[in-house]
């Protein structure tokens, strides 16, 4: 058999393999890297069939987001959070062999049927070549042909992921209440102090300080006396600052 | 079947291997002699003249350590992780051009391991999968810490892809190829901005991608001032806590030739590779890559760290929107054939 | 009742639900961790990134340092003080050695006191560096530390010159300083003068002006004043807030009240300007000690000798019978203060230091109090933490600015 059969069969083999991990095996961070293993080799075959944009397609949208998006979402939801299944063990298994024959029995009848189909379309090699590339043939096809498609998708997952920001907003920590009174700090040497119902006009006022600007938008006051005071804002406004 | 191009192939992948592979040890001492010098220190200079066999002294010190693997480890996949993200490490390398053909007993030996008309793309599909290191790392330690330390590590890598990503559309638009040689050959050719006649390369006409992708490429590297994941003096120490010994090594020097690997992307997607005056050649690659090594030391010398909600909030708020801008504006400069190209 | 005899039970981290969809987990940071600036413990509550609450655990360097002073001589007690805040010893030695002059009545000449000054005012800036280099190492800046350490070199090579120790100095006597001052002091000193100001300069190139280092520190930990007076914050963390109050100003000790200098006051309360209160406060602390070299008499005594209280002095100690046995008697059982108690007040790099002792006559105290700025300003960490995020904690511990041998003592 030429070399092509049998690296093709080796890399399907191994997705087979991957996919059986995936449902085999009992932790499914395991059955997450049997379907990464799987899209890989798959990738490889696209490359085999000379699709090369495709192949690194698969690799950066299937096994390097959608993947990595099943393992986080596995990692970070809670056991007691998971959905259960409610039916009997019986029920599961007679419904999952009822599913797996319909499927089979479609890709069989697609395979099957192949020879039935017509011709092949447009995009023979010479012609991809002619434009030169896959990569240059799909973007043509993709951009011009069906632009309309491609933005309405675009819109989609704009809409979608609008939608998953909004649902994982957290709930707002909720803020301390502030009391709302004008606070005057007076310097703490003084011999009046803070419970002194008048304070006299003659203290001195920041004027005598100076106000240095000291880097970041920030100033820094500096106080030549101990008497003098800085007038501060209410409370809750410094939260705010 | 063209055995003798496939064994050549071969070959020179073997070779790149090993270069790299020393290059990756000398860009530890490089790191640390550099990092003292700009601390007012002098960094290792007893272990051989300049401190230059430093390297092997820490690659041994690291290989006799014990192998401590976690109780509730997951075992397979604690020894597959590191070992993931040190082979995946190297391949971006594959794509690089080093030179033209090299003449060799006749055969002629293309100096670029792998010619594909996607490379960038191929280069980006490596980074994609390169999280699975950290994250299978984080989780097979059993330590729930980690294992948020990976996946935090893991949301950085892929926001700051995006950002990779999308700045180098801006390149692709204007050579018109994803593959790495077609856009050198694009940068050997010369630019007229009015009086002065430069080299086309792409960090005169897409300074705003070059500066994105830099930054970009110092997240994706897990690097300061973007490694609060990793960082000793935060509360999770992340992914690599529970690695010892030579498993740590892994994680250790995958990201030192993952900074090389970006580094000759940057000088041959921005700086033109091997375009120099007078020749062309491998050295003026080095030379640019070697700046792209000074300037990650110098940043890690330098800044402060961002916390983690400012890092993503500086992708998704910032960058990425710079780089759809990026990617508007040279698509508008295309359109309307602004530049003598 | 505590049960002595069982272990407490440690518990590390926990989760709790506490609503169906949020869950707290409480984490444990310390003792032994790269950023808590010694072995302080922290007990985190974190609900996803951000903090609930936030218990420091103190005491795992408690010596007993206040006990001690109970069983020792009053000039046997200053070594001790060395310890507590070990990285400004010299204001320590100074806080002590002034109450207890305070208590005694004592007035030392005004060469020592200009010297203690000098010497107060280093250890300032020495442990503003320290504060610096470690508050900027925790946010990741990693060359400034280990440029305000090289700095700080020069101001240790200062403290060996004058009294043989970098570290733990035991400077101050009661009295004044026994021993003649090196005479090329002033000129070392004043050559650190004219070099200090290009190594704040240099800091502020790094850090003031950075993008990063604003977004790290600006807005976090802001302690409004009125929290601030309530917590009996002293130092730069009631000064960041806007409260003016320093010791050297509001009651002065040693010759302040002779030198010009500025007390630098924040305006918003956060890390940022605490950080830049202690910035300009080493520019202030450069003024000071400038204007004591210049102010300082080059000769003069340097131990108020008049006093009963005071060691006699060496010449006559070793020429005089009468001073030989003064000295004898001084050294082995001590001199006898009168009765009474006081506190006196410095300002430490950290904040106020105070230290109260009671005296009941005899040559050992009866009750020395160490009231240190670190313990206190420690207190308002779960005050500012709330509603921060986790790596935020060690932005703001570095920014209170402890060393946990003032906080244990």
């Amino acid at each position: 058999m030429s070399l092509e059969v049998a690296v093709f069969s080796l890399l399907a083999l191994v997705s087979v393999l991957g996919a059986l991990g995936v449902v085999l095996a009992r932790n499914p961070v395991h059955s997450a890297i049997g379907l990464v293993l799987s899209f890989l080799n798959v990738a490889a075959i696209y490359l085999v069939a000379r699709a090369e944009f495709l192949a690194v397609v698969q690799v950066i949208v299937y096994a390097g987001a959608i993947i990595v998006l099943v393992v986080f979402v596995t990692m970070l939801v809670h056991p007691d959070d998971l959905p259960e299944f409610h039916g009997r063990r019986s029920l599961r298994l007679v419904t999952g062999l009822v599913l797996g024959a319909a499927l089979l029995a479609e890709v069989a009848a697609a395979v099957l049927a192949r020879g039935v189909r017509g011709a092949p379309g447009p995009w023979t090699d010479e012609v991809v070549a002619a434009v030169g590339g896959n990569t240059r043939a799909l973007g043509q096809v993709l951009y011009v042909d069906y632009t309309l498609g491609i933005q309405l998708t675009a819109l989609l997952l704009l809409a979608a992921t609008i939608a998953a920001i909004a649902l994982a907003r957290p709930e707002a920590i909720s803020d301390r209440v502030a009391a709302a009174r004008r606070v005057l700090t007076i310097s703490l040497a003084h011999p009046r102090g803070l419970d002194q119902p008048e304070l006299p006009l003659a203290l001195p006022g920041t004027q005598d300080g100076r106000v240095k600007a000291a880097g970041g938008g920030r100033p820094i006051v500096l106080a030549r006396s101990a008497d003098e005071f800085t007038e501060q804002p209410a409370w809750g406004e410094w939260r705010g600052r | 079947m063209d055995w003798q191009r496939l064994i050549v192939s071969y070959l020179a992948g073997f070779v790149l291997l090993t270069v790299l592979l020393g290059l990756m040890a000398y860009m530890t001492w490089f790191e640390r002699r550099v990092l003292a010098r700009m601390q007012h220190r002098v960094g290792p200079n007893r272990t051989g003249p300049f401190g230059l066999l430093q390297p092997i002294a820490d690659g041994i010190k690291l290989l006799a350590k014990e192998d401590i693997v976690p109780a509730n480890a997951d075992r397979l996949v604690f020894l597959v992780a590191p070992l993931l993200s040190f082979a995946l490490a190297p391949l971006g390398a594959a794509v690089i051009p080093f030179g033209d053909t090299l003449q060799l007993f006749g055969i002629e030996i293309p100096l670029l391991v792998a010619d594909i008309n996607v490379a960038v793309l191929y280069v980006l599909a490596l980074g994609s999968v390169g999280v699975y290191g950290i994250i299978l790392g984080g989780y097979a330690s059993g330590n729930r810490y980690s294992l948020l330390g990976a996946l935090r590590s893991t949301a950085q890598v892929i926001s700051y892809e995006l950002v990779l990503g999308l700045s180098l559309v801006g390149v692709f638009i204007l050579s018109g190829s994803l593959s790495l040689q077609d856009i050198l050959r694009e940068q050997q050719r010369m630019l007229v901005l009015g009086p002065l006649t430069l080299p086309n390369w792409y960090i005169l006409s897409q300074p705003l991608a070059f500066a994105l992708f830099l930054i970009a490429a110092v997240a994706e590297t897990n690097r300061a001032p973007f490694d609060l994941p990793e960082a000793e003096t935060e509360l999770v120490a992340g992914y690599l806590t529970e690695y010892s010994g030579f498993r740590f090594s892994f994680y250790f020097l995958a990201e030192y030739i993952n900074m090389i690997v970006v580094s000759l992307l940057a000088a041959t997607l921005f700086l033109g590779g091997i375009d120099g005056p007078f020749a062309d050649g491998v050295w003026w690659l080095a030379l640019k890559a070697l700046f792209f090594l000074f300037f990650y030391v110098w940043l890690r010398a330098t800044l402060p760290r961002f916390r983690y909600d400012q890092l993503m909030g500086l992708a998704w708020k910032v960058l990425l929107p710079l780089a759809l801008l990026n990617i508007g504006l040279t698509g508008l400069v295309r359109l309307w054939g602004i530049g003598a190209l | 009742m505590i049960d002595f005899s069982q272990p407490t039970p440690v518990i590390l981290s926990e989760v709790r639900q506490i609503t169906p969809t949020r869950r707290e987990l409480v984490l444990n940071m310390g003792p032994q961790h790269p950023s808590t600036h010694g072995v302080l413990r922290v007990r985190l509550t974190l609900e996803g990134e951000t903090v609930i609450a936030c218990d420091p655990v103190i005491g795992y360097l408690h010596r007993g340092v206040e006990k001690l002073g109970e069983s020792h001589r009053y000039a046997q007690f200053v070594p001790w003080t060395d310890r507590t805040d070990y990285v400004a010893a010299p204001s320590n030695n100074l806080g002590y050695v002034l109450a207890v002059e305070k208590l005694c009545g004592i007035q030392a000449p005004e060469r020592a006191q200009y010297w203690r000054m000098i010497m107060a005012e280093l250890t300032r800036i020495a442990s503003h560096l320290v504060w610096l280099g470690t508050h900027a190492l925790d946010i990741g800046a990693l060359s400034v530390s280990l440029y305000t350490f090289r700095d700080r070199e020069r101001i240790l090579d200062i403290f060996e010159k004058f009294c043989g120790a970098r570290l733990t100095t035991n400077m101050m006597e009661i009295g004044g300083f026994s021993r003649e001052i090196p005479p090329d002091l002033p000129e070392m000193v004043r050559e650190f003068c004219r070099y200090f100001p290009k190594a704040i300069r240099q800091y502020e190139d790094l850090l003031t002006e950075n993008p990063i280092w604003l977004a790290r520190t600006k807005g976090v930990g802001v302690i409004e004043p009125d929290a601030a007076i309530n917590y009996g914050l002293t130092g730069a963390c009631l000064r960041g807030s806007g409260v003016n109050y320093d010791v050297r100003k509001a009651m002065p000790y040693l010759l302040y009240d002779r030198v010009e200098f500025e007390v630098p006051l924040g305006t918003h309360g956060d890390v940022y300007d605490r950080y830049l209160v202690r910035i300009e406060e080493m520019r202030q602390s450069l003024r000071i000690i400038e204007q004591c070299l210049d102010q300082v008499p080059n000769d003069g005594p340097l131990m108020a000798y008049e006093s009963p209280y005071v060691i006699p002095p060496h010449k006559t100690v070793m020429t005089t019978a009468e001073d030989m046995q003064r000295h004898f008697i001084w050294v082995i059982k001590g001199f006898s203060p009168p009765k009474g108690e006081v506190y006196h007040s410095v300002e430490h790099s950290k904040g106020e230091l105070g230290y109260y002792i009671v005296s009941d006559g005899s040559p050992i105290p009866y009750r020395v109090r160490i009231r240190t700025p670190d313990f206190v300003n420690l207190q308002s960490l779960p005050y500012m933490a709330q509603g921060a995020m986790l790596a935020d904690i060690v932005a703001l511990i570095g920014s209170i600015d402890i060393v946990l041998g003032s906080v244990d003592r």
